[in-house]
């Protein structure tokens, strides 16, 4: 009977050991992404940052939809195409869900085959993305923004993962249109714009939705990257833990085996020796 | 003058710049150092940019160009390369950039 325990330990450690392999791969995975667009990132956010500073010197002045805010409401939830990173998706999903019930939105954009299934039977989702990118590109978000344009979405909110740092990824919730103007720099006024007429403004802030869309899916992605990697490092860790367990109780299986033996000898040469 | 290519993937600049060359929506134009402000959106065109010491040629698809009128240019646009990398066929057309649907 111990002999078939033991077999059960041993096959139960060696299943936990190529779990562990597994996980630390996928941790290993993880970093070498991180480092890839981390690296990227700094150019995202200089170039939302000169996008802005465009848009901060044009009086908008046009009855566009992204402007006036005439028009229907989506929101846009970026989830992730994959899982294993722990609660980072759901926590994406939650959070919209409980956004649309205080809202209720008109449409929903998913992006994420893996956030897409709690949105799948919902009535108002407009489109989903799954699979659309590796790593963000401009010309998916530009596909968004135009699939917006053409369902009459005007007043558009984002729920994206915000990177906090490396250890803490939380959803957070941007409000991308109807845009709001800063305060004007004082040399807004000095500039010449080309072409002059309602199509330069038009452009500019499918532009700037484009930029920000596109910088929030940057961010998220690397939140994805890091909660993975966090995931990953506990469940190697747990695995660790529990192979450590297991090795202590396959060593106890296996003394109380060998003392039940002992015990056998023994009582057997006793009888013997009564004889 | 200082000039900037700026795009979501990249970033080119060049410290040492005499005189731009683009083309917007409108025409063909050039910026000199000090020009008065203006933005201006851009054709999918050749940049060229005259450097002290020779010209540097880069292709760039939509976007727009931002001059501050204090010796800085800002090109902001989604893509940008050299000439012989682009593919034309991507880009035939209306003179947009191409949209897929994914």
């Amino acid at each position: 009977m111990s002999r078939g325990r033991l077999l059960q330990i041993k096959r139960r450690i060696g299943a936990t050991q190529s779990l562990k392999k597994i996980t630390k791969a996928m941790e290993m995975v993880s970093t070498a992404q991180i480092k890839k667009v981390e690296k990227r990132l700094e150019v995202v956010r200089e170039f939302l940052k000169e996008t802005k500073n465009v848009v901060s010197q044009v009086h908008l002045e046009i009855e566009h939809p992204f402007v006036t805010g005439n028009g229907k409401s989506a929101l846009i939830i970026i989830g992730t195409d994959m899982g294993l990173c722990g609660s980072f998706s759901s926590e994406i999903s939650k959070r919209a869900l409980s956004l649309d019930r205080k809202e209720n939105f008109d449409q929903i954009y998913v992006i994420g085959a893996r956030t897409a299934p709690t949105f799948r039977k919902n009535e108002k989702v407009a489109r989903i993305y799954e699979h659309a990118y590796d790593v963000p590109t401009f010309e998916f978000m530009q596909t968004l923004v135009t699939d917006m344009l053409s369902n009459d979405v005007a007043r558009v909110k984002v729920v994206y993962g915000k990177f906090k740092n490396k250890l803490a990824q939380l959803p957070d919730i941007f409000v991308l249109t109807p845009f709001v103007e800063e305060d004007k720099k004082e040399h807004g006024d000095m500039y010449e714009f080309e072409p002059v007429g309602p199509d330069f403004q038009v452009k500019l802030i499918e532009f700037y939705a484009t930029s920000v869309l596109f910088s929030l899916a940057f961010e998220s992605k690397i939140s994805e990257l890091y909660a993975r990697q966090n995931s990953m490092r506990n469940a190697t860790e747990n695995a660790d833990d529990v192979v450590r367990q297991l090795t202590i109780d396959y060593n106890k299986v296996r003394q109380a085996s060998i003392t039940q033996e002992l015990i056998e000898i023994v009582t057997g040469a006793d009888a013997l020796k009564e004889r | 003058m200082k000039v900037r290519i700026v795009t979501p993937y990249r970033i080119a600049e060049f410290s040492n710049a005499q005189f731009v060359v683009f083309r917007t929506v409108e025409g063909e134009m050039g910026v000199l150092d000090r020009r008065a402000p203006i933005i201006a959106k851009l054709a999918i065109c050749d940049v060229r940019i005259k450097l002290d010491n020779g010209e540097e040629v880069y292709r760039v698809v939509d976007g727009f160009i931002h001059c501050d009128g204090k010796s800085n240019v800002v090109i902001l646009t989604e893509e940008m390369g050299r000439p012989e990398e682009f593919d034309p066929h991507k880009y035939l057309g209306n003179g947009v950039s191409g949209k897929t649907a994914k």
